[in-house]
């Protein structure tokens, strides 16, 4: 009967290792004793507590060990000679740490700044946003001036409410031609309650708000330096701003923006007696078209964010006249100016980041590894002479963390100058609320990083190192434990890891690179952009309701469709104008298809806009095939026809001709549509869609519909044409609102921004990476075989072959790079699953990248084990042998 | 314990080591402790005594045969060194100094 094996597995590791034999045997002789005089179970009950008593003593002899003797200053000297005598390793290893800690703490302030937001305003008040989910269009941050003042009138749990507008209007100041300045209507009391005091002058105060009082404003730090060049005469100074003469009454400090990026703030009225209220109250349901962007709260002490989001419902349905599915949330300002999607991208791609530095940490492991195997010898004198094993664990510790600090230094110098560069290029325009100061925080992360990098790096290998008997390698040299064979065989295991992890993360990165930077070339679209202005016309689908826009018959949409598209046009400076469903760059719908010809199993999903009359015209897109769609083409009782882009007619038409092909919807309830006629093929306009039998785009003309969206090719001033479009819609129809209106070129700029930065960081990341890996793999192959001089010697002085025993080293090496190959190919092909949370589709497959990379990999491995294979080769046999 | 006197595990240890003379190790040597002193000690302690000893000199220890009994391992057999018995015998005398005149005392006050 034996001890339990874990426990004795236990005393195996925690005794003395030049005692283990004997005191293992004594207490399994006396287990067995007690097993048979008492019984097996208080035998191994006994068996624990000795083990344990082991554990104990042990670890007292730890304690018992002082700092000081620990580390010396004689092994930091040592560290720091060893540093010196291998500088390529050492500044390869600095660099490469360097390059990684410094973009993960550059990653890191970025995403704390941008995403981890502050709700805790300069007042020291934690402030909230109310978001509206209303049943009919889904959750948004715009909430009707009933809603607020109700709220504001009501609620216990609120003790103060503010409402902004989003506005655009255009300034003007001295020879500048007038510009729109993105700014915001602001209710004065709860705006000067959470902003910081003003520079210059004072906040807005409500009495600007009441009726008739002068028009004033209060403009941002950055607007009063580069527009008014920080004149001392600002504040008293009239300014036309929207088309009235503003007095500007106080400037903000640098970097407050509000309630996101906002630079000049007029007042807003929440009140609800006076005259305002009594013209809102004339206005009657129309006021509902006036609708706040964004309201912040102050919650009341002992006030929850749940229990006021309760309160603030109960409320807002009251006012919805009859049983509504709306509900209000309160959710932290910052949640709602940064939402969740962006938060788990910025997420992901810290951990992309951290996935990279365990990557390089294991490269350096590397490199630490060879080293040690070169100093097997001095080690194991070390150790016969004495030297305890924590000892040396301590000094190949320190030795790979002095890189490792100056890496992480370097990364914060690196960090100061990247952060110091884009404060400069942005010239303080950031909100106050994205603090991008260097904090201690990213001083720890970066210290902790610089630690983590060491424990992997000299830690790992170090414990491996001592384990030899190097007593037993100093006296049988080449003995049944050959500390090199040992470290060979790790060196095989690490040169499979490292294979895994370089192809598994390079083909990731490189794949997700080239995604984000073809997203973003096909998302900037090949329209002359500059000239053409487009707006969403927004009509709430409740007014719509009450004043019957909804119910008309298609004849008279189509009617109503024309007069906006004519009216479109002829206002001043149009040169062409068009109503569309969406903007082509942006469009989401989709749409599943049957072409002639397919059988009927096969259906493609594709992007779908309908276009109203001449909007290819107006954006200057002209057909590259056949020809766009026409007036006759948007009559209700036209023949079917479709435009489909070039990318369709390469992906899913193939050769031949695609004009007089035809292709029809296939319904959610598997019911078909009509057969379209395809006349025209355009260049692609949007980036491609994420999905397996994606087919590119697909235009239908706009019959009959409510006016969605409007695109204008101008000549002239881009603010009179925004003037002039304004002036049409309240004409056409007083309850549309133009929003969103920008240039076509910045239709979607957020998004392909970001995504641009994101591929750009992976690219370079890669980059890195795809030479670390290289030099990581190199050096492995070229240690596995280093281990092996010995066995080659014996070999040739056998008399082999050169040349067999070539091809045997170089064999054994293709095996363990055919093993990490193997897992690294399959593990990233898994990991490619992660490639469908894309919002697009991937343009460059899995299956290219992986076998590309492993191709190179490879070439770099074979290479790394030929030239010291031919080295070791040409050593004299003899030599060979002696050198153990 | 500094080389020139000894702790009471110490001395213990030694004096039942001496007892055993060749057949001193591990297991027997904890046995004696226990029916002798009375000292139920975990192996720990006795094992980290043993070191402490042989590091100061005063103890030796070899492997003997291997055992079937043990699994094909030896019993490593420890043996008083002479600088050992030396400072057994001094502390033997230490105490016999400080033991004289105190009989009536410790008899009285049973």
């Amino acid at each position: 009967m034996n001890p339990p094996r874990l426990w004795r597995a236990l005393v195996n590791r925690v005794v003395w290792r030049d005692r283990r034999h004997d005191i293992a045997a004594d207490l399994t002789e006396e287990f067995r004793h007690r097993a048979h005089a008492d019984s097996p179970r208080s035998a191994r009950r006994w068996y624990r507590r000795q083990a344990l008593g082991f554990v104990n003593a042990r670890l007292k002899e730890l304690r018992t060990i002082p700092f000081s003797t620990l580390v010396t200053r004689s092994d930091i000297r040592v560290a720091a000679r060893q540093a010196r005598r291998q500088p390529a390793a050492t500044l390869t290893v600095v660099v490469a740490l360097a390059a990684v800690i410094g973009l993960s703490v550059i990653a890191f302030t970025l995403a704390k700044g941008f995403f981890l937001v502050s709700s805790v305003f300069p007042s020291g008040d934690t402030v909230y946003a109310a978001l509206v989910n209303r049943a009919e269009i889904g959750a948004t941050q715009d909430v009707y001036p009933d809603e607020v003042r109700a709220w504001a009138e009501r609620a216990r749990s609120i003790e103060m409410i503010g409402a902004a507008q989003i506005i655009f209007p255009a300034i003007e100041h001295g020879d500048r031609p007038p510009f729109p300045l993105e700014s915001a209507r602001v209710s004065p009391a709860a705006f000067a309650r959470i902003a910081p005091p003003p520079v210059l002058g004072r906040h807005l105060s409500e009495d600007d708000a009441l009726p008739g009082a002068e028009p004033v404003m209060v403009i941002s730090y950055f607007i009063w330096r580069s527009l008014f060049d920080e004149s001392d005469e600002i504040v008293g100074t009239v300014v036309p701003f929207g088309g009235r003469q503003h007095t500007v009454v106080g400037v903000m400090p640098r970097g407050w923006l509000f309630p996101a990026a906002q630079e000049a703030w007029i007042p807003l009225s929440l009140d609800a007696t006076g005259e305002a209220a009594a013209a809102r109250v004339a206005a009657g349901p129309t006021e509902r078209n006036d609708q706040y962007s964004i309201t912040w709260v102050i919650l009341e002490e002992g006030a929850s964010p749940q229990s006021a989001s309760e309160e603030l419902t109960v409320i807002a349905r009251e006012l919805a006249n009859g049983p509504s599915e709306l509900g209000v949330q309160v959710v932290l300002y910052a949640d709602a100016l940064v939402p969740g999607p962006f938060k788990i991208a910025a997420g992901l791609v810290l951990g992309i980041l951290l996935v990279f530095l365990c990557g390089v940490s294991l490269n350096v492991a590397t490199l630490v590894l060879s080293r040690c195997a070169m100093r097997s010898d001095e080690l194991a004198v070390r150790a016969a002479m004495g030297a305890p094993r924590v000892r040396i664990v301590t000094q190949l510790f320190l030795e790979s963390l002095l890189p490792s600090l100056l890496a992480a230094l370097l990364a914060t110098f690196l960090l100061k100058w990247v952060l110091l560069g884009l404060d400069r290029a942005i010239d303080g325009a950031l909100p106050m609320f994205i603090n991008l100061d260097v904090s201690p925080v990213v001083f720890i992360y970066a210290a902790t990083l610089a630690f983590v990098a060491s424990g992997l790096a000299g830690v790992l290998p170090a414990l491996r190192v001592t384990r030899t008997d190097h007593a037993a390698r100093l006296l049988n040299s080449g003995g049944a434990r050959s500390s090199n064979a040992s470290l060979g065989r790790v060196a095989a295991v690490m040169l499979e890891l490292q294979l895994v992890a370089a192809l598994t993360l390079l083909g990731l990165g490189g794949l997700f690179a080239n995604a984000f930077a073809t997203y973003t070339q096909v998302a900037a679209g090949p329209v002359p952009e500059d000239r053409v202005l487009t707006a969403m016309l927004y009509r709430d689908p409740r007014i719509a309701e009450q004043t019957g826009a909804n119910g008309a018959n298609r004849e008279e949409m189509q009617e109503r469709l024309k007069q906006w598209t004519d009216a479109l046009r002829s206002i001043p400076g149009a040169e062409a104008a068009a109503i569309t469903q969406q903007i082509p760059k942006q469009s989401n719908s989709e749409e599943l298809v049957q072409v002639d010809g397919d059988t009927e199993t096969i259906t493609r999903r594709v992007r779908r806009t309908r276009v109203g009359p001449g909007l290819f015209e107006t954006l200057s897109v002209t057909p590259t095939l056949g020809r766009v769609f026409d007036a006759a083409d948007a009559e209700l009782e036209a023949f079917p026809v479709v435009v489909v882009s070039e990318s369709f007619a390469a992906d899913v038409l193939g050769s031949g001709t695609p004009l007089g092909r035809k292709l029809r919807t296939v319904m959610d309830d598997g019911a078909l549509g009509e057969w379209a006629e395809i006349v025209g093929v355009v260049p692609d306009l949007a980036p491609p869609l994420r999905s397996a039998t994606a087919g590119g785009e697909i235009y239908r003309p706009l019959a009959a519909a409510n006016p969605v969206y409007a695109a204008v090719r101008f000549s002239g001033s881009v603010r009179d044409l925004a003037q002039g479009l304004r002036a049409t819609v309240q004409e056409m129809d007083p309850t549309v609102r133009v929003t969103d209106t920008m240039p076509y070129s910045r239709a979607g700029w957020e998004v392909r921004s970001t995504f641009a930065a994101v591929g750009s960081a992976l690219a370079g990341l890669g980059g890195v990476a795809m030479l670390l890996s290289l030099a990581g793999v190199y050096s492995l192959a070229s240690l596995a075989v280093t281990t092996r001089t010995r066995e080659i010697g014996t070999r040739v002085a056998l008399g082999a072959p050169r040349r067999a025993v070539l091809q045997a080293v170089l064999g054994r090496t293709a095996r363990q790079l055919g093993i990490g190959f193997a897992a690294g190919i399959v593990l990233a092909l898994l990991l490619a699953q992660l490639t469908s949370l894309l919002p697009f589709e991937i343009p460059m497959s899995v299956g290219v990248v992986v076998p590309l990379l492993a191709f190179l990999l490879l070439l770099g491995g074979l290479l790394a084990s030929w030239v010291p294979a031919r080295r070791a080769l040409r050593i004299e046999p003899m030599d060979a042998l002696r050198s153990e | 314990m500094s080389k020139d006197s000894l702790g009471d595990l110490e001395f213990l240890v030694l004096l039942a080591i001496l007892r055993l003379e060749d057949h001193a190790y591990g297991v027997s040597i904890a046995e004696e402790l226990d029916e002798r002193a009375g000292r139920s000690l975990s192996r720990a302690t006795i094992h980290v005594t043993l070191r402490r000893l042989e590091e100061h000199g005063l103890v030796g220890s070899e492997l003997g045969a291997p055992r079937d009994d043990r699994g094909g391992k030896p019993r490593r057999y420890y043996r008083v060194r002479a600088a050992g018995l030396q400072l057994v015998r001094r502390s033997k005398e230490t105490y016999s100094r400080m033991w004289h005149g105190l009989g009536a005392v410790l008899e009285g006050s049973r």
